[in-house]
């Protein structure tokens, strides 16, 4: 999985050339980002998220050939963990409403903010809405309604059809 | 002479709470792809201006990660430089290599292969690892205990086999 490259600087997981951000570096740089282009980086932060989440699934299967819903589910949940990304709890899944609540603790977002006056949690609500836009072939959106970063024990993470 | 770092004692996943360590501090990965997109998406937003904040979140990482390196007490600059190329190459940042060094003039020229931000970004038509050349700027002013500018003399994104910084006090 993890293939590590020092004379060449450069790290692949899966086949794909990654790169390493101490929780310290993502803080800096989005909130330096935050605040010389305010809230539109926020939009653009949950655009990266869904391009991201919709591109893996497709390369989940490609790739490992999961294709079930839960083996797309149980891949991302525990690479992920593996990445540094948090721990995800799938606490329901309706594919018949195309409804999921996903719970994150020690979400990168809350970690990096730990007193925010908002949800953080930009990119990992985009990269939900594109994994299950891509599961669901439907367009979901995703809304955090708790974060870690606002005091709440996890992040939590409503999906549903967009309207 | 220092020995390699071990990518099993740096990278250290806790696959129960999620958590990555990384010199025993939290980190995470990401993407090439994913960090290219969010760099242009700035750039566009904001054209040349985008560059300046970027260098700007450039100076606070570097000055985080030399906290990070100080902290493991390292006896010499030669030891301290060794954990700042090794560790960042084993994040996938890039190879570092100093063409000239002066801790006496506070001065140094570093080419970097592989630079992630430039490779993420891909062509562009001027220098744009503005991020990494921060990223130095706050490394070596703390290091030196003096403010240090850093320019991207030469970069991967325009076509250039490597990028080229230039650091001066």
């Amino acid at each position: 999985m993890l293939e590590v490259s020092p004379e060449k600087g450069i790290l692949i997981l899966h086949g794909v050339r990654h790169v390493m951000l101490s929780v310290q570096s993502f803080a800096a740089l989005c909130t330096t980002l935050i605040q010389g282009f305010g809230a539109g980086m926020r939009a653009v932060l949950y655009d990266a998220g869904f391009r991201t989440g919709h591109d893996f699934v497709g390369y989940s299967a490609r790739r490992f050939g999961v294709e079930r819903l839960e083996e797309v589910l149980q891949h991302i949940i525990d690479g992920d963990a593996l990445e540094g990304w948090g721990r995800y709890e799938v606490v329901s899944v309706d594919r018949q409403q195309r409804r999921v609540v996903i719970r994150v603790y020690n979400s990168i977002a809350a970690r990096a903010f730990p007193q925010s006056e908002q949800p953080a949690c930009d990119f990992l609500r985009g990269y939900f809405a594109g994994i299950f836009t891509a599961i669901f072939d439907q367009p979901v959106r995703c809304e955090e309604t708790q974060c870690m970063a606002l005091g709440n024990p996890f992040c939590e993470f409503r999906i549903e059809p967009e309207q | 002479m220092t020995a390699p770092i071990d990518p099993r004692q740096f990278f250290k996943p806790n696959p129960q709470t999620g958590v990555l360590k990384a010199l025993d501090h939290e980190a995470f990965t990401l993407r090439i792809a994913t960090i290219g997109f969010i760099l242009r998406s700035a750039i566009d937003l904001l054209g040349a201006g985008a560059l300046a904040v970027l260098r700007e979140a450039g100076r606070k990482a570097g000055a985080g990660t030399y906290a990070i390196i100080a902290k493991q007490q390292p006896s010499t600059n030669q030891e301290l430089l060794f954990l700042l190329i090794e560790g960042d190459a084993l994040a996938g940042w890039g190879r570092y290599r100093f063409e000239h060094l002066d801790h006496e003039r506070k001065e140094a020229t570093i080419v970097v292969e592989n630079s992630f931000v430039a490779d993420a970004i891909g062509s562009y038509p001027q220098p744009v690892c503005a991020f990494l050349a921060g990223y130095f700027e706050g490394f070596f002013s703390a290091l030196w205990q003096c403010s240090v500018t850093c320019e991207e003399e030469v970069c991967k994104a325009t076509g250039a086999p490597h990028c080229r910084f230039r650091l001066s006090s």
